[in-house]
């Protein structure tokens, strides 16, 4: 560290590093908060690039998208942009879970990527890795960043974006490959600077499935899976006359046979992770396909997804197919399932694994404590996927540029947004796989919607300055329909011959009296569309727009279905309030405090939650280490 | 997942309640509460004076009732109520103080009572009023380790009756209350997180099946016998041994009287006898146990698997040997393993069979003769002497009862209510939020706080993931 080294060829106030999602959204953010903004990466051509399936969203993650584009972030946009299938998920169940998912054109998601970077005011992209990062006198802030050449940019913040790249090497069979991408080289170096610096480290995996030609499968004997008919957007700013952007296309399904298992069971002495060659921890939501015919033995079959991989392109992804088996175990495994019996790689799956940072030695600004000025964001932080490392990647660069600009902070609860409930997650606790969110993950799930994201979240966007004045008017003319529009639900009433025929259809009590239609409504056996129609609503201002546009008329229902369980949920946020937010002092000395349980002072010494309330998730303190805690602090 | 509810014992603004006084045998007993609530709670039950309207500093004479309209409430005790006025009192909150006659039965009922009753009232936890005043500012602020140190005491303590509870009896009613609510939920969740997974996950009537069951193991577990064992709020001492030390005379020794049946055959004593005493006007309740033997059949093993119990539920247990062979090392290190060294009353009886003038015993035990009464004094004075270093004042098996039956009361609320919507073909989301509930219920009775659970099981259960 210290102030050595060359002079300065390049300033900037905030270093990115990483040109992947997490990077994407962290260069935006600051570069619209007015930073000048180095974003560092191997190949500007890889910007934007997607390690794995050609898709954004699904349950949980898409909240996060919607949520990333609520606050201002890009990735919304850039799905729906390049988007070449959208579906909501769940639309059978409650809205509260509806997620959409889109499949993408892998090479236009790039390019727009690519293109959007280019555009921001402020953002330079310098080619290159980085090997170390300088701090000011007497353990500052980092204060400049050096290049594997030997150039140096000087800056006041930096943000670690490399994903998979920090020393990683790749598995295809027990064929270790130094990597962090097919093609690409791994990022050597940073790791040493970041033990110096006093990081911790550990290793993760993760796999990807094999990509195949189109041209050597059938999809005739594979059950197609079409988009909606009336795909939805991610992005409010998105111009929905326009949407979709590009034509839209199916999927298809298959699946393994007996004859598969055998093949690849016949695979398992050469693989990197029974064999023990790749010792990192996989995510188990995503396993492999040797994970799943293991752990799921009794499985005569597993479901596969042929995805295409854009419109242009002579691939197609086999989702649900990562493994990280020897090449001609996968060609032999691939030639046993019905529609890819002549199926031809480009290229195989493999596993890759690669240094992460924990994340519980950052602060909820995503800050390292060890380093100030040093951000970490998205799979280098022990997260896995697109969605996560955009909505970390946002956070990250809205709080590098928060330091500079010496603005306080900016951080979301629990109560405010799933990126609320995964930065939290992540500080709070020591994982050992890679963290992927999930709705069950929210305890407030059906406060935290995608639909009413834009509300919960657009002003904090506007107020940053990610969000413009004219797109945050029409997100505030739409938050204030859904109110104007609940609020009539409660005073217009329903005549009872009016709704009488709907009710007896629908198996719904008939009402002898009128009665406020927000009260039918809450039935949930009574469609919200239909009633609408039938009580009048074409004949009230406030509920007119709701007869037309649909994904208002959801976010109206949504809130009405939930009224009384979101009431008593706003009722409890209220109540942990002021516990949850009871500061602990960034040095606090735990040692210190004789009363409490030398695992709990070791534990919380460790993970150094800011608050009562994330003292109170951290493992292994107990509430009688929270009441000694709460005395101690009160001194 | 489910777990990031804040754990318990920290949320200020709960009226709670205790018995306040200490253990010792006197003629009054002191039921407090504190909270906003507390006035309120009290004069639901009041039979007198209307205490919403009472002044600061006031006391009212009446009658304390229990049980619910339209059944009728009927009364326990006439009690004299004393109400306290925020900012005047020892919490700083609204206080009041019930003041019944001093047997430790009515003061329990009165707790029960107010549990039970509306407004809600929370039993208070380990060191609860005296972490209210000091956080209140009622105490001085260099006594700040030293309450600290209290709750850490108390914890520990009433951690103690948890524990030996979680080792057998509550641990195996809550355990599979745990796992079905889990099971169930895993059930109806997975169908939310794994949208794309092969049809047939989720499985309502799976589901529907094991809420059915986990009601009526939550039923079961509310009046359970474990809880219908009358609270005791004294000192909680066991007398342990091999056989045929002569633990049962010692036990009527210090009674006074001949509750064991005492029998030279060894082996007699196979159920776990209880003699409340009062030593020096401390209140004790002394369990004699069977003898600990390597070996023992039957109806003997039974009887030290309770030995075991009470041991481990103890505040002080005495250990008793024969003067003339000393402490069998095997014995020793069986009774070391059920209870701590510190909780340890080492005595060695049969003094008059040692022949000539007993050696000073080893390890500072205390030698006795159950036949001639030489040493019990010393002994009673021993037990008084360890059995004051408890705490006894805000927690003690009566409020731990009354908050698990609470627990699982509460449990069961969520369960119908999550079995009814199930029925009515509801949203797994909205379901899940009562399932979720019900599990930090039974959380708050094992003190854990479990946030992956959920996931964990999905993941075991279920092959998911593309």
């Amino acid at each position: 560290m210290g102030r050595g080294g060359a002079a300065a060829v390049d300033a900037a106030d905030v270093v990115v590093l990483g040109g992947g999602h997490a990077g994407i959204e962290a260069a935006s953010a600051a570069a619209r908060m007015g930073c000048r903004v180095a974003l560092v990466t191997i190949d500007p051509a890889a910007i934007g690039r997607m390690s794995c399936n050609p898709a954004i969203g699904g349950t949980a993650k898409a909240h996060l998208v919607h949520e990333v584009d609520a606050l201002g972030g890009v990735m919304g946009e850039l799905a729906d942009r390049t988007g070449i299938q959208f579906r909501i998920l769940n639309r059978s169940k409650g809205p509260a879970v509806w997620s959409t998912r889109c499949q993408s054109d892998r090479e236009s998601y790039a390019r727009c990527a690519r293109e959007h970077v280019e555009s921001l005011d402020g953002v330079r992209i310098v080619t290159g890795t980085i090997v170390a990062a300088e701090r000011g006198a007497a353990g500052g802030g980092v204060s400049a960043v050096t290049l594997a050449d030997g150039r140096r940019v000087a800056c006041r913040a930096l943000v670690i974006a490399s994903g998979t790249f920090l020393d990683a090497v790749m598995y295809t069979g027990l064929q270790p490959t130094a990597g962090g991408r097919a093609g690409e080289p791994a990022a050597v170096g940073l790791g040493g600077w970041l033990a110096r610096a006093g990081l911790t480290t550990h290793r993760l995996k993760t796999g990807t499935p094999p990509r195949i030609y189109r041209d050597s499968v059938d999809l005739s004997v594979c059950q197609e899976q079409a988009g909606d008919a009336d795909p939805q957007p991610f992005s409010g700013r998105t111009l929905r006359a326009a949407f979709p952007v590009m034509p839209q296309v199916s999927c298809h399904v298959t699946h393994t046979t007996a004859a598969t298992h055998a093949a690849l069971r016949a695979g398992f002495g050469r693989s990197p992770i029974f064999t023990g060659a790749i010792a990192g921890r996989g995510p188990r939501y995503c396993p492999s396909i040797e994970d799943k015919l293991v752990r799921f033995a009794d499985r005569d079959r597993h479901q596969l997804f042929i995805e295409p991989d854009g419109l242009g392109s002579d691939l197609i992804y086999l989702n649900g197919f990562s493994t990280s088996l020897p090449r001609d175990v996968q060609a032999a495994a691939l030639a046993t399932i019905p529609g890819l019996e002549r199926a031809r790689m480009a290229r195989a799956g493999y596993a890759v694994e690669y240094e992460s940072v924990p994340a519980h030695q950052l602060g909820p600004t995503l800050e390292a404590r060890a380093v100030p000025g040093l951000f970490l964001a998205g799979q280098v932080c022990g997260t896995s996927g697109y969605e996560e490392a955009a909505a970390l990647g946002l956070m990250a660069g809205i709080n590098a540029a928060c330091r500079v600009h010496g603005r306080p902070p900016f951080t979301l609860g629990r109560s405010q947004a799933y990126v609320g409930v995964m930065i939290d997650d992540l500080t709070t606790r020591e994982w050992r796989e890679p963290y992927r969110m999930f709705t069950s993950r929210a305890e407030h799930r059906l406060v935290l919607r995608q639909d009413n994201a834009e509300r919960r979240l657009a002003h904090h966007g506007h107020r940053l300055g990610l969000v413009g004045d004219a797109d945050y008017r029409r997100a505030a003319a739409r938050a204030a329909a859904v109110r104007d529009a609940l609020r009539a639900l409660e005073t217009v009433r329903a005549a009872p011959d009016a709704v009488r025929a709907l009710l007896r259809a629908a198996g719904a009590a008939p009402i002898g009296a009128p009665a406020p239609i927000g009260n039918l409504a809450r039935r949930p056996e009574v469609p919200f569309a239909d009633l609408l129609a039938a009580a009048g609503a074409a004949g009230v201002p406030a509920l007119r727009p709701l007869l037309a546009d649909g994904p208002l008329r959801a976010q109206v229902a949504a809130e009405v279905r939930y009224a009384g369980y979101v009431r008593r949920e706003r009722q409890l946020i209220e109540r942990q309030a002021k516990h949850e937010a009871l500061p602990i002092p960034a040095a606090f000395d735990y040692a210190a405090v004789r009363s409490l349980s030398a695992e709990a002072a070791e534990t919380l010494a460790r993970i150094r939650p800011v608050s009562m309330g994330q003292a109170s998730r951290v493992a292994g303190v107990t509430p009688a280490d929270l009441n000694v805690l709460r005395v101690a602090l009160h001194r | 997942m489910n777990g990031a509810a804040p754990k318990v014992g920290t949320v200020q603004a709960e009226t709670v309640v205790a018995v306040a006084t200490p253990p010792g045998t006197g003629a009054l007993a002191i039921v407090r509460l504190s909270g906003p609530q507390a006035v309120a709670a009290v004069a639901a039950r009041f039979r007198g004076a209307d205490l919403r309207r009472a002044a600061s500093h006031t006391a009212h004479h009446g009658y304390l009732m229990a049980g619910a309209e339209p059944a009728g409430l009927e009364p326990i005790d006439d009690v004299v109520v004393t109400v306290f006025r925020a900012p005047r009192s020892y919490t700083g909150e609204d206080c009041v103080e019930i003041t019944c006659h001093g047997n430790p039965l009515l003061a329990a009922r009165i707790v029960d009572a107010l549990l039970g009753g509306d407004p809600p009232v929370a039993a208070a936890g380990p060191g609860e009023f005296t972490k209210r005043a000091f956080l209140a500012g009622r105490l001085d602020l260099s006594q700040a380790e030293a309450v600290a140190d209290l709750i850490r005491g108390s914890a520990d303590t009433a951690l103690r009756g948890a524990r030996a509870r979680l080792d057998g009896a509550v641990a195996a009613l809550v355990e599979p209350i745990r796992e079905g609510l889990l099971d169930a939920r895993s059930e109806l969740e997975v169908e939310l997180d794994f949208a794309e997974e092969e049809g047939d996950l989720a499985d309502r009537g799976a589901a529907r099946a094991r809420l059915d069951a986990v009601a009526e193991l939550l039923t079961q577990a509310a009046a359970d016998p474990l809880y219908a064992e009358q609270p005791y709020d004294g000192v909680n001492a066991a007398i342990v041994g091999p056989p045929n030390v002569g633990k049962s005379s010692i036990l009527n020794r210090l009674a006074g009287a001949d509750r064991a049946i005492v029998d030279a055959a060894p082996g007699t004593t196979r159920d776990v006898i209880r003699e409340d005493l009062s030593i020096a006007g401390m209140r004790v309740r002394l369990c004699d146990t069977a003898g600990i033997r390597p070996g023992a059949g039957g109806v003997e093993r039974a009887g030290i698997a309770r030995t075991r119990q009470a041991a481990a539920q103890a505040d002080v247990a005495i250990l008793v040997g024969d003067a003339r062979t000393g402490f069998a090392a095997r014995v020793r290190a069986e009774v070391e393993e059920m209870i701590a060294a510190d909780r340890l009353l080492p005595v060695l009886n049969k003094a008059d069979l040692v022949d000539g003038t007993p050696a000073a015993p080893p390890g500072g035990a205390l030698l006795v003769s159950a036949r001639t009464g030489a040493g019990i004094a010393e002994l009673a004075a021993a037990l008084r002497s360890r059995a004051a270093g408890v705490d006894y004042t805000e927690h003690g098996a009566a409020v731990a009862g009354a908050r698990h039956r609470r627990a699982f009361r509460d449990a069961l609320v969520e369960v119908e209510a999550a079995g009814g919507l199930l029925a009515a073909g509801a949203g797994a989301e909205v379901i899940a939020v009562h399932l979720r509930k019900a599990t930090a219920c039974l959380d708050e009775i094992l003190g854990v706080v479990t946030t992956d659970d959920l996931l964990n099981r999905i993941f075991e259960r279920f092959c998911i993931g593309k």
